[in-house]
């Protein structure tokens, strides 16, 4: 055979090592960055609980002018923020993956803390902003995640309720009393608690849109706050 | 956690990268110019153009064809230039007949036969012992004779290839066409090295005589005769030599349909020329039987796999955004609306991988830009067609192998070609 066309078998070794290497390194660089992203993540939580903290000790200093001085904005757009990475992480590492567990199961308990604490804030100051606890399961549930979708849309178009989302699967003392007290059960889920109410099953959009009463909310909060709505 | 869209990233990005380490180690292991100018090596070269209706703006395109080759640098009297009109029903015979006082022969089809049929019969008349064919909207570098005769100086080179690249590209259509052959140039440089070069294009590949005297002429049955040619020449054990910085132009396909047409030729004959030649694929062939023509049907099987996983992925979340307009309504706002979060941007080997093979294959061409001596900007033509040949190249592949599993038949010029035996 002309020389030339000779098979040199150590190239092709050659080349098939350092693809392996180059996927290697690729592997490598990846599970750093995903792993700085768990770290992220924990630290994102220190900063909910002393956040969190921070927000009881001012609703037990400030009793007396609570209304005025509480804001907790910022506390929910973290909140929410914390949600929507750990939606994130769900997806990169799967649902099953016991980091993604643990932080879900915190984060579960941070929304409880949140939700009671606006619900002492509806109360005393007598707003009316509706909360609504959504208990659903990735665990083969397709109307949870329809139930998903309706929600989050209807929070981009009205952002003048809570939403609180609780894993059914999770097994917290927290959550185990919030089932047990909503008779919530696998078999109905998805299931909304809006305002102390027990809906069973997928809600759709307009019925809440009526429920919620959030047509005439956005007109009043447009009326209130325009530069909001510009 | 690997979903089907990561495994099917990874496949890829396997393929693609070890044949780019590879193709690197070819390029970086030492290799010495084989073949020096040599001004008393000079054998008789006969080009023959074959041409088709060349009449419109008075046979500008000829005309440029025609003196480049009167232009070149080798002697005159060692150079035979010959036109054959096929069947053209404008007045291109007329103009090929001006040619006559430069020495130029013409011959001449009555009716039109195919470009095949001209090529062949211009060599039968051709008295050079190196022949090459030369489209009439291609035209050649002065030195380009120069540089690839000197191949013919090894008793093995049955044919040698200059680089053809598109001339002056200005459409979107021509720069995808620009990097599509550029392309070719940068593989066939690679190959050339392995001494396993499986296509010799048509356009201006000198091939010595005496092959196609013992061997036979170009296949007027082929819808691909140079491949055809090309796999004959290595069938029977002889190099294929390429000479990289030999550069030849042409202007490419004007418009999708040709340009589509084109290549369903191209990818049907590819796929019958290959069963034809299937023995080739054998350690006995060297690395064209076990590398050039195995992963050259891996990419074809690759980019099959692509296309109908992006297609299925465009149906799914098509059908998911519908049902998510049925739950939700339509809102311009939902399509308008999004945050961005630097932490939900995924960085793994998913998209560091085509990240890394996408810089390799720039730096690949930028190599061989050097190499070969183009003077002609490579970044815009690179980003048309990697913006739009994943699905414009997969589309006429699918169209091929439809073509050849239902056996239709391809025109090319006056001729139907059939996909089954």
């Amino acid at each position: 055979m002309i020389s030339r066309k000779r098979i040199k078998t150590s190239r092709y070794v050659a080349a098939l090592a350092i693809t392996l290497v180059i996927f290697l390194i690729g592997f490598i660089i990846g599970g750093e960055i995903n792993e700085r992203k768990i770290d992220a993540l924990y630290s994102l939580e220190q900063d909910i609980r002393v956040e969190s903290l921070s927000n009881e000790l001012v609703f037990q200093l400030v009793q007396k002018d609570l209304c005025g001085s509480m804001n907790m904005s910022s506390y929910t757009e973290e909140l929410a923020q914390i949600g929507r990475r750990l939606t994130y992480m769900e997806g990169v590492y799967g649902y099953e993956d016991p980091r993604v567990v643990r932080l879900k199961s915190y984060y579960s308990l941070l929304q409880v803390r949140h939700w009671l604490l606006s619900d002492e804030v509806n109360a005393k100051c007598s707003y009316d902003k509706p909360l609504i606890v959504y208990f659903y399961t990735n665990d083969g549930c397709g109307d949870c995640e329809d139930q998903g979708l309706v929600l989050t849309n209807l929070y981009r178009h009205y952002p003048l309720f809570n939403t609180y989302s609780m894993e059914y699967s999770l097994d917290n003392p927290a959550l185990a009393f919030l089932k047990e007290r909503y008779g919530i059960e696998r078999h109905r889920l998805p299931t909304l608690v809006v305002n102390g109410e027990v809906l069973y099953g997928f809600q759709d959009k307009d019925s809440l849109v009526e429920r919620l009463e959030l047509e005439r909310r956005l007109a009043e909060d447009m009326a209130a706050n325009p530069e909001r709505y510009e | 956690m690997l979903t089907l869209q990561d495994w099917i990233i990874y496949l890829l990005c396997f393929v693609g990268l070890f044949t780019s380490v590879f193709f690197a180690l070819t390029i970086l292991s030492p290799h010495k110019m084989r073949y020096r100018r040599d001004q008393k090596f000079r054998p008789k070269v006969s080009i023959i153009i074959p041409m088709w209706n060349e009449g419109s703006a008075n046979g500008e395109r000829l005309r440029k064809t025609v003196e480049s080759l009167l232009a070149c640098d080798y002697p005159k009297s060692k150079l035979e230039i010959i036109i054959v009109n096929d069947g053209s029903t404008d007045n291109s015979l007329n103009l090929a007949n001006q040619y006559r006082v430069h020495g130029v022969k013409v011959l001449s089809y009555r009716k039109s036969r195919g470009k095949t049929h001209a090529v062949n019969l211009g060599m039968r008349h051709a008295t050079g012992e190196l022949v090459a064919g030369l489209d009439a909207d291609s035209f050649i570098m002065p030195d380009v004779l120069d540089k690839l005769v000197p191949c013919f100086k090894d008793k093995n080179v049955m044919a040698a290839v200059p680089s053809i690249k598109i001339w002056n590209p200005r459409s979107f259509l021509q720069l995808v066409q620009y990097q599509e052959f550029l392309s070719a140039v940068f593989i066939r440089h690679i190959q050339s090295e392995l001494g396993a070069i499986p296509l010799a294009p048509g356009a201006f590949t000198l091939i010595r005589k005496s092959f196609i005297d013992a061997h036979g002429d170009l296949r007027a049955d082929s819808m691909v005769e140079d491949l055809e040619m090309s796999m004959r020449i290595q069938s029977e054990g002889y190099l294929i030599e390429n000479v990289t910085y030999a550069n030849v132009y042409t202007s490419g396909v004007k418009t999708f349909r040709a340009f589509v047409s084109q290549r369903l030729r191209w990818f049907c004959g590819f796929i019958i020329t290959v069963r034809k030649y299937n023995h080739l694929l054998h350690p006995r062939y060297g690395n064209l039987g076990v590398f050039i023509l195995p992963v050259s049907i891996i990419y074809i099987l690759l980019t099959m796999g692509v296309f109908f996983y992006t297609i299925a992925m465009l149906f799914y979340n098509l059908s998911r955004w519908l049902w998510e307009v049925h739950l939700v309504g339509f809102s311009f706002k939902d399509i308008f609306e999004f945050s961005f979060d630097p932490f939900l941007v995924t960085i793994d080997n998913t998209t560091i991988l085509p990240f890394i093979l996408f810089f390799v294959i720039l730096s690949f061409m930028y190599y061989i830009k050097t190499v070969s001596e183009e003077k002609q900007g490579i970044l815009m033509p690179f980003f048309a067609f990697n913006f739009s040949y994943w699905l414009i190249g997969s589309l006429c592949w699918v169209l091929a192998i439809y073509y050849y599993i239902a056996g239709k038949s391809i025109k090319w010029g006056p001729n139907y070609f059939r996909t089954r035996p």
